[in-house]
């Protein structure tokens, strides 16, 4: 089985519709409300997820500490982290913290999917 | 009985009490000093004004000549007569060059009556114009330094400097200050350094008293201007303490004060003061100009607030804006998602071709709620700075191409055949999103101003520039409006008629901009507009 993908969002809705669209692209889909969240669902999971799509303004914690946690870990330091953000400077935010990419809210099928293919480790 | 103020060099006492008997006989009544030298003059033109000197023509170590010179050193303006006993007509003449006023005889002072009254007539007239040229100056460079983009306090330093030594000795300004409930000093002129940041330190650590029943406090409080011309003989002393205070006056020199409200829209908004020292005194003239400059400085003032809340406020629009616009985003994908979903699952799923129709064109709706709600951030932002391009190489002519077959249920709702000229690949490294915005606003313009016709585009080359132009037969563009339409919020109709927020072409310019390309429209009201925008094509593109 190939490795899930985490989105990590606190809108309930969007996490949700996200995960429906990524499942029916064939993904197995893991969801977290913030930071604290993701971070517990990686503890938990055996297999790493090969992509992490990640909000920015999250109540509990925010991606960008998520971001620098995850990284503190030998295990974690290597998944991807494609930044999902609502905010006008989502590319900067990408590259401090060294995400392998940004999408823009809002996004079509499409582009999420397309930009979900090429940023997944297999 | 007029009084005046009489510097009489003579040696001789005699001859002093007959001058003094001739003037009061002719109706006088002056304040006489007699000085015998050259120093205790100068130092009686230093501490005095005077009004007039009455001088011997040849005293015991001078003449009246050496008294014209001192009289010029020190650039006093005062009518100088000699009296004399013995005068030659060329002594005389030599007199009357070196600026004396008058020269005649000892025996005749019958003369000296009508001699007096016409100097002193003629010195008020004469120092009336020299005071009105100064305070016009003064008002002019007051001016020009209260319009000129300095902060605050900087420029109410310069205006107190304007004042000293010209017409006062000291001048200060004090500001309302809320927090320390009165007035606080913020500029001050003095001819000693040392006591001026002494009296600046002063007033930080000891603010004026807000009870004070006269003074800038008072002034402030009252609005009423206030003139002291003799401190000393201040009826009510304006701080408690009266001692103290003539202490204080006492320990400054001070003689005569002037203080004038600096008028706002909702009562004044601080003081200016002016002062001298020793026996220089202030009168209504000084008033009338200190009161002039507050105006000026007041209004000044009050434009610097004004425009400091405008700024603030457009800040806060500009912050509400950018909050929105994140927050909108949210809900925004996920309708995309689901709506997009829901299409991509039509065939599984068999919906019926009136249910795929509508959700389709729920589609196209939450895409246009996406266009306006970027074009409002994208206005926050341009707002406060430039706009930042993400590079990259594409086909434009591909670019347009998506753009259209976005727009293709719109133009089919507007009745507008939409073409497109053939394509031949046109690369060049832009913004795609901006680009793509740009191209976007041209054509959702061109599909609502030319409903019913064709609207054609065209992409090509113009040197060295990528040239999209988009027509329309419309309505066109009068021609006193095509700058106008590309302003923020600029549009050239009534917003009764059409709708929209004002925004599309004006980040159409913006992006052209960013990029060194330009935007422009031409009008044409017979056969519809044409809307142009020009990108750079890299080198080895042009070639």
């Amino acid at each position: 089985m190939s490795r899930p993908l985490l989105v990590v969002d606190d809108d309930t809705d969007l996490r949700e519709a996200l995960e429906e669209v990524l499942r029916d692209a064939g993904y197995t889909v893991l969801g977290a409300g913030n930071g604290l969240q993701a971070l517990e669902v990686l503890r938990k999971e055996q297999s790493l997820p090969a992509l992490v799509l990640l909000d920015m303004m999250m109540p509990v914690m925010d991606g960008a500490t998520f971001g620098r946690q995850m990284r503190q870990v030998e295990a974690w330091r290597d998944i991807p982290v494609l930044v999902f953000s609502a905010s006008a400077n989502a590319a900067q935010v990408a590259e401090e913290m060294g995400a392998c990419g940004y999408l823009r809210k809002p996004v079509d099928v499409e582009t999420l999917l397309r930009a979900v293919a090429s940023n997944k480790v297999s | 009985m007029t009084p005046f103020r009489l510097l009489l060099v003579e040696d001789s006492a005699n001859d002093a009490a007959l001058v003094t008997a001739e003037l009061v006989q002719a109706g006088y009544q002056p304040t006489t000093r007699r000085v015998e030298s050259l120093e205790s003059l100068r130092g009686a033109l230093a501490s005095d004004a005077w009004d007039l000197v009455l001088c011997d023509y040849r005293l015991p170590r001078f003449s009246a000549l050496d008294v014209l010179a001192v009289l010029q050193e020190v650039g006093r303006d005062v009518p100088l007569i000699v009296l004399s006993s013995l005068l030659s007509e060329e002594q005389a003449v030599t007199l009357m060059k070196a600026g004396a006023r008058d020269c005649f005889s000892k025996d005749r002072l019958a003369r000296l009556g009508p001699a007096v009254a016409r100097e002193l007539e003629e010195t008020r007239v004469r120092r009336e114009r020299a005071r009105a040229e100064v305070d016009r100056e003064i008002l002019a460079r007051a001016s020009e330094m209260l319009t000129a983009s300095l902060e605050q306090e900087a420029r109410l330093d310069q205006l107190v400097q304007l004042l000293v030594p010209k017409v006062a000795d000291w001048s200060a300004f004090f500001v309302q200050d809320l927090e320390r409930g009165g007035l606080r000093m913020v500029a001050l002129a003095h001819p000693d350094p040392a006591r001026r940041t002494l009296a600046m330190q002063l007033n930080q650590r000891y603010p004026l008293d807000p009870q004070a029943a006269g003074g800038p406090v008072n002034v402030l409080r009252t609005g009423l201007p206030e003139l002291v011309p003799d401190v000393r003989q201040r009826p009510h002393a304006p701080v408690a303490d009266a001692a103290a205070y003539l202490r204080g006056v006492e320990a400054l020199g001070l003689r005569s004060v002037v203080n004038a409200p600096l008028p706002g829209r909702e009562g004044a908004l601080g003081v200016l003061s002016l002062g001298t020292l020793g026996e220089r005194t202030l009168g209504p003239v000084d008033l009338a100009l200190a009161q002039e400059l507050a105006r000026r400085a007041g209004l000044a003032m009050e434009n610097a607030r004004l425009f400091q809340e405008a700024r603030e406020a457009v800040r806060l629009r500009d912050e509400f804006l950018t909050v929105a616009a994140h927050e909108l985003r949210t809900p925004l994908t996920t309708l995309r998602l689901q709506l997009g979903t829901l299409l991509q699952r039509s065939e599984s799923h068999h919906l019926e071709p009136e249910v795929v129709t509508r959700l389709e064109r729920s589609v196209r709706q939450v895409r246009r709620l996406g266009t306006l709600v970027e074009g409002l951030l994208d206005v926050s932002q341009l707002s406060s700075g430039e706009l930042s391009l993400m590079p990259e190489r594409f086909d434009l002519e591909e670019l347009v191409a998506e753009v259209l077959e976005r727009y293709q249920a719109e133009a089919r709702a507007a009745g507008c055949e939409l073409r497109q000229s053939a394509r031949q690949g046109l690369w060049g490294t832009w913004d795609r999103l901006r680009v793509d915005q740009a191209v976007a606003a041209l054509i959702s313009n061109a599909l609502k101003f030319g409903p019913g016709r064709p609207v054609e585009v065209d992409v090509g080359r113009a040197g060295g520039f990528a040239r999209i132009q988009v027509r329309d037969r419309g309505i066109g563009v009068p021609v006193d409006q095509v700058e106008r339409i590309f302003e923020r919020f600029g549009r050239a109709v009534s917003s009764h008629s059409y709708g929209g927020l004002g925004l599309g072409l004006y980040l159409t310019r913006r992006a052209a901009e960013a990029h060194g390309g330009r935007a422009w429209a031409e009008p044409g009201q017979a056969e519809g507009a044409r809307f142009t925008l020009e990108l750079p094509l890299e080198k080895e593109t042009r070639d």
